[in-house]
């Protein structure tokens, strides 16, 4: 039997002997279709949304909602659109999630040279201190935070909500980067203090480079982490204008929302950006894993 | 008027925590000399480096460098440069890069960096190489960027730690040699770390051994050869290892009575010795004889014999075991007699209870 | 030898600096917050003018409000949707599309149904509430579809009816839950060493008995993490209930999150809302402590 290895590293022998036997077992037909009926549960609202979205209202109204459009309707659409001012909080989200993930990643960046790679004294309490301060609820220092916003003109500004979130996605990023740091080859380290590097430059010039997959990862985590964040920017950005599509999504119950097929083409237009963040980043999270991994 | 002294130890001493790692070091190493620093794993050996290059702190003791005293100077003021057992070169860096790092960091010109790369790469063979990056090299082409590196910096002195060590066999034959040409070519002074004695014979111009954390003894290699201090160095050095024997000095104190055992035999020596003292006496394998039975000093028996062509390995069947090399083709079997012939001169004598050269 | 290098002092006191950005960040953020927060559960205040100490009134008042309480309640009931049953589910389907489905269809198929399990944990949870919010109206997809065929009576107001919200929130919680339990679980069964479900296939056990036999006791630090995580977000759960239900109807979908939010911004009782923060925050960091604990524990075990 000729033996070849998967993508996940088990022989193809195996899967071949496997599937010898099974083959011969009814029951995955049932399984799948299982199978099949879950997924198809789970997806449905997609689906649905998408459906319903591109309708028309009038034929809402006849065929109900599992109807399929005859023709490609936009007008609830470009209705939810415009009277959302959508494109605004696409801009808003856009602009917070990449500088929270830009901010985020620096400042993990500098924390973790501290603790995986200076070994600072004190390193574990700092990091435990650190978890701790992010597991517990946003309830617990919304109404400072706001107070403190709103006492030093930071209050419905983009700039407060990426600080907060920079620092409060950092600890997260801490734990993950000190503990990739403190693996980080010695020996390079020294072969850069021998020729001469400062620490900084180090950190530049040789760290950084190596630690590219590893950040771009958790950069891409961070983002959409803050575009899918609620109770913070509900908060912090009370004025229309500088809502993000999060905060715009929760609060269209509040709103006259009676036309089916508006509701579907906010739901739908929540899901694009997403779904599309979701396909640009497959790639970057795949090969930032299997970095990762493979160190 | 004495040679320069490039590199001064007074006194070393290295703790961590606990463990003790360096013990009252002390060594002058003069300008120009190839300086290895052999023993065990654990001895202190790359601590004692690391120490020279500034990436571990001493705890006690002076370190000088070229006269200046250098206990609190940070490794990138002190201008040496190391080779580094891994290599460690940076891997997302190209050759060329990684050689012209240092000169980056201490703001020469690109155009300079450049030139004297190309001038770094002729030396050490790399000429080809500048725009490939560290995974695309071999072994032994990635050891040559991390002596390149440590080139193009012209540094007082140089530092390797252990570097053939994960290389095979037969280039480290060949990079011992270049690695030597390069010290007579460069007349810098360098200070070489390995755990294999025969590297060190062959390569440096002073030889030291250590084993937990002291120098055991200095010297050039054939004065370690001839005459080891103690038990330890003379165990260390040559290989096949040198044969130990406990004996008592015979009454009339011209000879050993060698203690095989159950067998006791006499060995005659060549200077005087107080009758009835118990030492060591060790003779190398290449120093003993082999010779038809009943014409040696004593006869033995043959446990089994190795032959690689050249020279002849025979072990014989006595508590403890003797070694013996013959370069030549010896026609003996495995439990065969033979005689045993030694020359006295070449008899080295340690107390029992002290391990030293008597 | 494993010694660590002991780092030059001064390097040591250089690389400190890099933590004064983070520590900065956290002490403004996280820590004055916390203690801040704490200190106004100690106060009444409406957020004008100065808070008046009150000592321990709000936690007294606390203990006998029903809302408090109910909202307790109901963060129980969401433990079941978002920690229990998402990850039962989980683990089969990590165990039916690692084990089973990799076998029979191979590891496209298998990796297929994975994405598609996970697509409803990409949503900001505010959409999914969207979504959902739209397919769980009165006249919404369910009913009518449940009214096409002839169902009628089995449709009910999903949402405004006080019995059926809770189950309905919940259902869209699981909906979203179970793509995270699933891909965690099988990314640990890919360290899982193959020729133990081989061994055990050969000793006859089928599908089920290998996965409790095996694959669950190996997956024990998936499962603890999974667990934990999903533990702390049902105690801080929010946002789905402020976008389907906003706690009601009839605080019947009320949790301590939405509790704190309506008293910080709606009544304007923040001295109050801050001590249901306190008391949230409590439960969260003791939990977290018991459970890492218990993980220490049983990692020194083995």
């Amino acid at each position: 039997m000729a033996y070849s290895v998967l993508s996940d590293g088990t022989t193809k022998a195996r899967a071949t002997a496997a599937a010898d036997r099974a083959r011969r077992d009814p029951m995955r037909w049932v399984v799948l279709a299982t199978l099949i009926l879950l997924l198809a549960f789970t997806l449905f609202p997609f689906f649905l949304a998408l459906l319903n979205a591109v309708k028309a209202s009038a034929e809402y109204a006849v065929g109900g909602p599992l109807s399929i459009p005859r023709s490609i309707d936009l007008t609830a659409i470009e209705k939810f659109w415009t009277v959302s001012d959508f494109s605004r909080k696409l801009l808003n989200s856009l602009v917070i999630s990449l500088g929270v993930s830009v901010l985020g990643v620096l400042i993990s960046l500098f924390n973790a040279y501290a603790i995986g790679v200076g070994k600072v004294p004190g390193s574990r309490v700092i990091l435990v201190v650190f978890l701790l301060g992010i597991m517990v609820p946003q309830e617990s220092i919304i109404y400072p935070l706001y107070y403190m916003a709103k006492a030093s003109g930071l209050y419905d500004t983009q700039l407060s909500v990426i600080i907060i979130f920079a620092v409060l996605q950092s600890a997260f990023g801490t734990y993950l980067l000190s503990t990739v740091l403190s693996t980080f080859p010695k020996e390079i380290l020294e072969a850069a203090e021998m020729d001469g590097s400062t620490h900084w430059k180090t950190l530049w010039f040789v760290v950084v480079p190596m630690l590219r997959p590893t950040l771009m990862v958790l950069g891409t985590f961070f983002f959409i982490w803050t575009w899918n964040e609620f109770l913070i920017p509900l908060v912090m950005l009370v004025s229309n204008n500088n809502q993000t599509v999060s905060v715009a999504m929760g609060l269209t119950r509040g709103q006259n929302m009676s036309d089916p097929v508006l509701q579907a083409s906010a739901a739908f237009l929540g899901i694009i950006p997403t779904v599309i963040f979701f396909l640009i980043f497959q790639r970057t999270l795949t090969r930032g894993i299997a970095a990762g991994a493979v160190k | 008027m004495s040679q320069d002294i490039q590199i001064e130890l007074l006194g070393i001493e290295k703790h961590y925590g606990a463990f003790h790692a360096l013990k009252n070091v002390n060594l002058s190493i003069p300008k120009g000399t190839f300086v290895a620093l052999v023993g065990p794993s654990g001895c202190g050996k790359s601590t004692l480096l690391r120490s020279l290059a500034g990436l571990e702190k001493i705890t006690g003791g002076t370190l000088k460098i070229a006269g200046k005293v250098m206990n609190d100077v940070p490794p990138r003021s002190r201008d040496i440069a190391m080779v580094f057992q891994s290599y460690a070169l940076y891997p997302h860096m190209t050759v060329e890069q990684n050689l012209t790092y240092s000169l980056k960091m201490h703001g020469v010109p690109k155009a300079e960096a450049k030139q004297k790369a190309e001038e770094v790469a002729v030396i050490t063979g790399l000429s080809r190489l500048l725009d490939r990056y560290p995974r695309q090299l071999s072994g032994g082409q990635r050891q040559r960027v991390a002596m390149g590196r440590a080139i193009i910096r012209n540094p007082q002195a140089f530092l390797f730690d252990e570097p053939l060590s994960n290389l095979d066999a037969a280039l480290r034959v060949s990079m011992r040699k270049e690695i030597r040409s390069l010290h007579d070519r460069l007349g810098a002074t360098f200070v070489y770390v390995t755990h294999d004695q025969v590297e060190a014979m062959t390569m440096a111009d002073h030889v030291v051994v250590m084993r937990d954390g002291i120098i055991e003894q200095q010297g050039a290699p054939l004065e370690l050869y001839d005459r080891p201090a103690n038990r330890f160095v003379a165990g260390f050095i040559g290989s096949p290892a040198m044969n130990f024997i406990p004996a008592i000095a015979a009454e009339d104190g011209k000879c050993l009575i060698l203690d095989f055992g159950a067998v006791k035999q006499k060995l005659a020596i060549s200077r005087a010795i107080e009758p009835g003292r118990t030492l060591v006496a060790g003779i190398r394998p290449e120093h003993i004889g082999v010779v038809a039975p009943g014409e040696g000093s004593f006869d033995v028996p043959i446990a089994f014999v190795e032959s690689t062509g050249s020279a002849t390995f025979i072990v014989a069947e006595t508590q403890p075991e003797l070694t013996i090399v013959e370069t030549r083709r010896d026609r003996v079997k495995a439990g065969d007699m033979i005689g045993i012939s030694v020359d006295p001169d070449q008899i080295h004598l340690f107390d029992a209870s002290t391990d030293r050269l008597i | 030898m494993a010694i660590s290098s002991q780092r030059w002092s001064d390097g040591s006191r250089s690389y400190s600096l890099y933590l004064i950005p983070g520590a900065v960040g956290f002490i403004l953020i996280v820590l004055i917050p916390q203690l801040a927060n704490l200190g106004l559960s100690f106060t009444a205040w409406k957020g004008v003018g100065t808070p008046r100490p009150v000592g321990l009134q709000n936690y007294s008042r606390l203990l006998t409000d029903d809302q408090f309480w109910g909202s307790m309640y109901h963060t129980l009931l969401f433990i079941v949707s978002m920690t229990v049953i998402p990850v039962c589910i989980g683990l089969v389907l990590a165990a039916l599309l690692f084990d089973y489905v990799r076998d029979q269809f191979g590891e496209w198929v298998s990796s297929f149904f994975r994405a598609g399990f996970y697509l409803p944990q990409i949503l900001p949870v505010t959409v999914a509430g969207v979504l959902w919010g739209w397919i769980l109206n009165p006249v919404g997809v369910i009913n009518i579809t449940l009214k096409s065929i002839g169902l009628d009576n089995l449709a009910q107001n999903w949402i405004g009816d006080a019995t059926y919200a809770l189950a309905a929130v919940s259902l869209v919680i699981v909906w979203i839950q179970v793509g995270y339990c699933l891909v965690v679980f099988m990314a640990g069964l890919s360290r899982i060493d193959p020729s133990l479900y081989e061994a055990a296939e050969l000793d006859g056990a089928n599908w089920w008995s290998r996965l409790v036999t095996i694959t669950i006791p190996l997956l024990a630090p998936e499962i603890f993490v999974v667990v934990l995580t999903t533990l702390i977000a049902a105690l801080k759960v929010f946002a789905p209930i402020f976008v389907i239900t906003a706690g009601g109807p009839d605080n019947s979908t009320l949790v301590p999150s939405y509790l704190t939010y309506y008293h910080f911004f709606t009544t304007q009782r923040v001295g109050y809302a801050a001590a249901i923060a306190v008391v949230q925050t409590t439960l969260t960091i003791g939990l977290a402590v018991i459970f890492l604990r218990f993980q220490s524990q049983q990692e020194a075990k083995e």
